[in-house]
């Protein structure tokens, strides 16, 4: 944003208060207001999102009337939310809480395989000019491989079940973060290796206490891409590969009964983890990083 | 056996990414620095005066001839010579103490004394209330001041200073430049700085180098007795600067202000 007129708007408001030809004026904490505005902001995207969901279901359901099945409305799917979550309803035999847990577990190892594949290899690739050529190439080729169809060789390693889609997940998200990782090193200008270089520092400690701290935010970065791109394969490798339980495998077979609402009511609650994942947890820790890193710009 | 010498000296860069053309940016240079001088290059922008002291501290190699140091060929970096860069080259996530203490990190010291050295370094270049500040929140001149008392602090025969204070005011910059000056004084080491401006080599210098416009080429040299008045309004100075100026290859983009008479 080039302009920040709600800033200068607010301090022109206090300017009469100064303190003789004192340049500090005191303003006073901006947090419970930014509070509010942030949330409100919120909530009208979410009512948007909820109103044309509404206008849609009420348009095919009431306009159109081809009414073979109906397609959910917000209220009956929130309203089955409910009771899944708090009712103690359950689907297809397990109780929602362990849909979720489920599906997170397999996230979580699948991801963590990734960082831990993805960080060593960007590192080589970032690290080393004469590897980088070579290995970008295998890279950027399983970059092009959309996530599902990474099935077939998902089926012939592991056959059908969760450890397919663990794979699935893993192949996908250790790519981006690899990328991620190798182009973020890359990108550290040279002046600040040489400058450690000439300060005597060797491979190792120009490794961990240059180039690291230098490329932590666009680590992060990329693990939050990968991240985002683990949750959503998650659910799709979930729905065809035949997992007996998880969230993705949940919407495949309420589909499949015709339990339309259920369906939504799962997709709701996967919105919601990957909203909580990403804006609050991953949003966090960069901030946190930048923080720590001195990269915040001003204050 | 001189300290430093640089013995026809070539280096060339590819124009563009096809690498089809190279072009020569220093041209067959020799020059020798001997122990406890203060020399300061002068030349037009592009002249490759930063490339030559990317040469020197060991960043990259000639593309001909050689660059001896203390009698051995210059191949990588080292701490015996510490560089000043032009630009901004701090580490951002350390605090200013801690960028300081990361230039004695090769050094085998404990730990309380690397502090120790390190808060001296900043007490010299007036930083120590800075101390355990980011380098982000200080101001330019702040920061080119944290990265002398890096080189205070490594202490390195070879101070390479790469017009370490050119985006600073004129009155900062003096402040700096007679910092620099003590230090030398006291340090008794060798020091090879950069600048587009004569005034500025001619309060520091014990020896003016001057290049020539792009391909880089020694034009001359003078020498200046350490001992002598550098007080910019006595006849010996301002024939010194009129000789340097007229000398300076006609360029635009050279750095010559015409030269102010006060009575
Ligand atoms: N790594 C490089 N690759 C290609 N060309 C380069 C490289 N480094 C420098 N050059 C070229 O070499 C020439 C000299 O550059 P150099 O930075 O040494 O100039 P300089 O004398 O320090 O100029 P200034 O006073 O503006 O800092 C320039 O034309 C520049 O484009
Ligand atoms: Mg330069």
């Amino acid at each position: 944003m080039l302009f920040n007129g709600d800033d200068d708007a607010r301090i022109a408001k206090h300017l009469g208060s100064r303190k003789g030809q004192d340049p500090v004026i005191t303003i006073g904490s901006d947090r419970p207001a930014a509070l509010m505005r942030t949330a409100l902001t919120f909530a009208l995207g979410l009512f948007i999102v909820l109103l044309v969901w509404q206008l849609f279901a009420w348009a095919y359901n009431d306009v159109l009337d081809r009414a073979v099945l109906r397609f959910p409305a917000p209220l009956e799917t929130f309203s089955m939310l409910w009771d899944f979550l708090f009712e103690g309803r359950t689907l297809l035999g397990y109780s929602i809480y362990d849909h979720i847990m489920a599906s997170l577990g397999r996230w979580m190892v699948a991801f963590a395989l990734a960082t831990v594949v993805g960080l060593g290899m960007g590192a080589v690739l970032g690290y080393s000019t004469a590897l980088f050529p070579i290995g970008i190439v295998p890279v950027s080729v399983f970059q092009m491989i959309p996530g599902l169809a990474w099935l077939p060789i998902a089926l012939l390693l592991f056959g059908l079940g969760s450890n397919a889609a663990v794979f699935i997940i893993f192949a996908v998200s250790s790519v981006v973060i690899t990328i991620g990782v190798a182009g973020g090193i890359r990108r550290v200008p040279p002046v600040v290796v040489r400058a450690a270089r000439m300060m005597g520092a060797d491979d190792l400690t120009l490794f961990r206490k240059v180039l690291l701290p230098y490329v932590t935010v666009d680590i992060i970065n990329a693990l939050r891409v990968g991240m985002g791109s683990a949750w959503r394969v998650l659910i799709a490798a979930e729905m065809v590969v035949g997992t007996g339980i998880g969230l993705g495998y949940a919407i495949t077979m309420t589909k499949d009964l015709l339990n339309y609402v259920g369906s939504f009511a799962c997709i709701v609650i996967i919105c919601i983890i990957g909203l909580l994942l990403d804006k609050v947890l991953f949003a966090e820790i960069e901030k946190y990083a930048r923080h720590r890193l001195g990269m915040e710009e001003g204050y | 056996m001189a300290l430093v010498e640089v013995r026809g000296v070539t280096k060339a860069y590819y124009t563009s990414r096809r690498k089809d053309q190279a072009r020569i940016v220093l041209d067959d240079i020799s020059l020798k620095f001997e122990d406890n001088e203060f020399v300061c290059l002068i030349g037009p922008s592009g002249c490759g005066k930063t490339t030559l002291l990317n040469l020197l501290a060991g960043f990259e190699r000639p593309t001909a001839g050689e660059v001896l140091y203390k009698g051995k060929k210059v191949t990588s970096p080292s701490p015996e010579r510490g560089v000043v860069f032009q630009e901004y080259s701090l580490f951002p996530w350390m605090s200013v103490l801690d960028n300081v203490r990361f230039a004695l990190g090769s050094k085998d010291l404990p730990e309380k004394e690397k502090d120790a050295i390190a808060r001296k370094a900043l007490t010299m270049v007036n930083l120590a209330d800075s101390a355990d500040q980011r380098p982000n929140l200080l101001s330019g001149g702040m920061k080119q001041r944290v990265a002398v008392a890096r080189l205070l602090a490594m202490d390195p025969d070879l101070w390479l200073m790469d017009e370490p204070f050119s985006s600073l005011d004129e009155q900062t910059r003096k402040k700096l430049d007679s910092d620099i000056l003590n230090i030398w004084r006291v340090k008794r080491r060798t020091i090879i700085f950069v600048t587009h401006s004569v005034d500025e080599a001619l309060h520091l210098a014990t020896r003016i180098i001057l290049f020539s416009q792009s391909p880089g080429q020694v034009i001359r040299e003078w020498s200046i007795p350490a001992t002598m008045s550098r007080d910019p309004t006595t006849m010996e100075m301002i024939t010194l600067r009129k000789e340097i100026t007229d000398a300076m290859p006609a360029c635009a983009c050279a750095d010559v202000r015409p030269i102010e008479i006060r009575m």
